[in-house]
């Protein structure tokens, strides 16, 4: 059976691509008269902890990257209720208390580091070596049947108060997916390498989520990491199946208007936030969030009922295991 | 508990705990291990060879002795502890091994040691294949024969095998040292021999010693990486 006859099959899963195709274009959407019960409509000026569900998270976007504004950033992160996921080595310099959730990403072919793991809300354990290009299932398992025992070990190492994600890169084979959802995982990430082409992300998209709900996996949720920037690209991979998005792309744009990174950016960010107007950081965020609901809001039948609800069990499972408070009223 | 119903007292070196893991799963294994004081000693035996991950994270500064064998994975991001096992170990045994000791009697599974930052892993009997693999500053000890790929993608520590190599020894490594005594079969790209210096073989001869083991010191050869990361490794 090849690709295309399987995307065939997944129908159901483009009706939901189609109502997306018809919302109209974000700059013209008008704000919609109730945003749903899990939205607080952010403020510029408002003070921090206003707090927002959490279909999108922060990767690979890194301190070095933003200079001596980190712990501004963070804090912004905070205000709109994000994640932040860095490499595990380099998570004490998150400041604990000004983001929501923290996510240590532990790559296979790394040396654990036992005192990340303490301060980690999520650990990430990634099956692409950080050393080789292409994938292949890594040596230090030997075989698929180590997976179980592995992730086990690890969540022994941090007794057992963590959930633990599982990253694979965006087109792998099915059979390395099927064991990876049969092992005892609480999400699932896929990452798409910067020149991957759409088809394959939304394959395999479209195609881990079919696996999922065939192993009665429905509700196990799905980290997203592509190099998609725009605002509605971003709510379609919500739409195709992904339960938590990275907004990289998004903010690498606003890191690419100024080539003197950092401080290039930063000073422009500043000479534009006034009493009047929002840096593009919180413009962004803000857009992002009112599109996302006011899709839910236009189209109340089952497939985005079913988005909310993914959602709602994500941030649910997080406050369980991780005692992470959910993020919304 | 004495005749008259009253418990000993806890001094530090006396055993005051005997753990039949029999009846517990991993989990309730590992969380009576983290209530250990501190200082004491332990014996557990037991523990089904099924079980992943037993002792992992385990940081308690204590004498620990497994009679048997232990799964896959076990004393992962294991610290402090002065740990044996007196049968084999499974996959991975001491990975991420941090600080401490750990002494396995019998033989082990592949990985064993595999990135450990610290701390000695001696394996008395025969290692499977990768033992040491991408070793980050931990030392390794292996008595008998090990298998395939020993030490490779090493970035730093000492990698001591006492009975000759499988075949790509050191495959990748990029800094550390091997000690190889006996027939080598055959050396991994990038990796080079390279005399034993005078400070080599007194570390070497510490080592060994440590390990509880004791042979003649010019049996062995040393390899290295052809080409050192910059970051580099011990030397």
């Amino acid at each position: 059976m090849s690709i295309l006859d399987e995307i065939v099959l997944l129908a159901p899963e483009f009706r939901v691509l189609e109502a997306l195709d018809s919302l109209e274009p974000l700059d013209s959407l008008a704000p919609p008269s109730s945003m749903g019960p899990h939205a607080i409509e952010p403020s510029p000026n408002s003070e921090p902890a206003r707090q927002l569900p959490l279909p999108f998270v922060l990767r690979e976007t890194s301190q070095e990257q933003v200079g001596t504004r980190w712990n501004e950033l963070c804090g912004l992160l905070k205000s709109y209720g994000l994640a932040i996921q860095c490499p595990a080595a380099q998570l004490q310099g998150v400041p604990g208390n000004s983001v929501p959730i923290r996510m240590a990403k532990q790559s296979i072919d790394e040396s654990f580091l036992a005192g990340e793991f303490q301060s980690a809300d999520i650990i990430v354990l990634s099956l692409r070596s950080v050393r080789l290009d292409s994938w292949a299932f890594p040596p230090e398992l030997g075989s698929e049947a180590n997976l179980p025992h592995w992730i086990e070990a690890v969540r022994q190492a941090c007794r057992a108060t963590k959930p633990i994600a599982i990253e694979l890169p965006m087109g792998v084979d099915t059979k390395t997916l099927e064991k990876v959802v049969a092992a005892p995982i609480d999400i699932l990430s896929l990452v798409a390498d910067s020149n991957m082409p759409d088809e394959i992300i939304v394959e395999s998209l479209v195609r881990a989520r079919s696996i999922l709900r065939s192993h009665s996996q429905s509700d196990l949720p799905i980290q997203v990491q592509s190099r998609h920037s725009q605002p509605d690209h971003l709510i379609k991979l919500l739409g195709l199946g992904g339960s938590v998005v990275a907004i990289d792309g998004v903010l690498n744009e606003l890191w690419a208007e100024s080539p003197d990174l950092p401080r290039g950016f930063l000073s422009k960010v500043e000479s534009r936030v006034n009493e009047k107007s929002e840096c593009p950081i919180h413009r962004k965020i803000r857009l992002l969030n009112q599109a996302f609901f006011s899709a839910i809001d236009l189209r109340c039948s089952s497939p985005l009922e079913n988005l909310g609800q993914r959602l709602r069990a994500l941030s649910d499972r997080a406050e369980k295991i991780a005692q992470i408070p959910f993020l919304g009223s | 508990m004495t005749a008259d119903g009253i418990e000993p007292e806890q001094q530090p070196g006396t055993l005051v705990a005997e753990i039949d893991a029999s009846p517990l799963s991993v989990a309730e294994l590992n969380y009576r291990l983290s209530q250990l004081d501190e200082g004491c000693k332990a014996h557990v035996s037991g523990i089904p060879s099924s079980l992943s991950g037993v002792g992992a994270g385990f940081d308690r500064s204590i004498d620990l002795q497994v009679v048997g064998s232990v799964g896959p994975f076990a004393f992962m991001l294991g610290q402090r502890a002065k740990i044996e096992i007196t049968q084999g170990a499974g996959l991975a045994c001491g990975h991420s091994f941090h600080s401490g000791s750990l002494l396995i009697r019998g033989d082990c599974g592949p990985h064993v040691a595999c990135y450990a930052l610290g701390g000695l892993v001696t394996v008395y009997g025969k290692a499977g294949d990768y033992a040491g693999y991408g070793l980050s500053g931990g030392e390794v000890v292996i008595r008998s024969r090990c298998g395939l790929a020993a030490g490779a993608a090493m970035r730093s520590g000492t990698l001591v095998l006492g009975n000759g190599t499988g075949e790509m020894l050191g495959q990748g490594m990029t800094g550390g040292v091997i000690f190889a005594r006996g027939t080598v079969a055959g050396l991994g790209e990038g990796v080079r021999a390279v005399p034993i210096k005078d400070a080599d073989s007194l570390r070497l001869g510490l080592l060994l010693a440590r390990a509880g083991l004791k042979t003649q010191l010019s049996e062995f050869k040393a390899f290295r990486p052809l080409r050192p990361a910059s970051s580099g490794g011990s030397s």
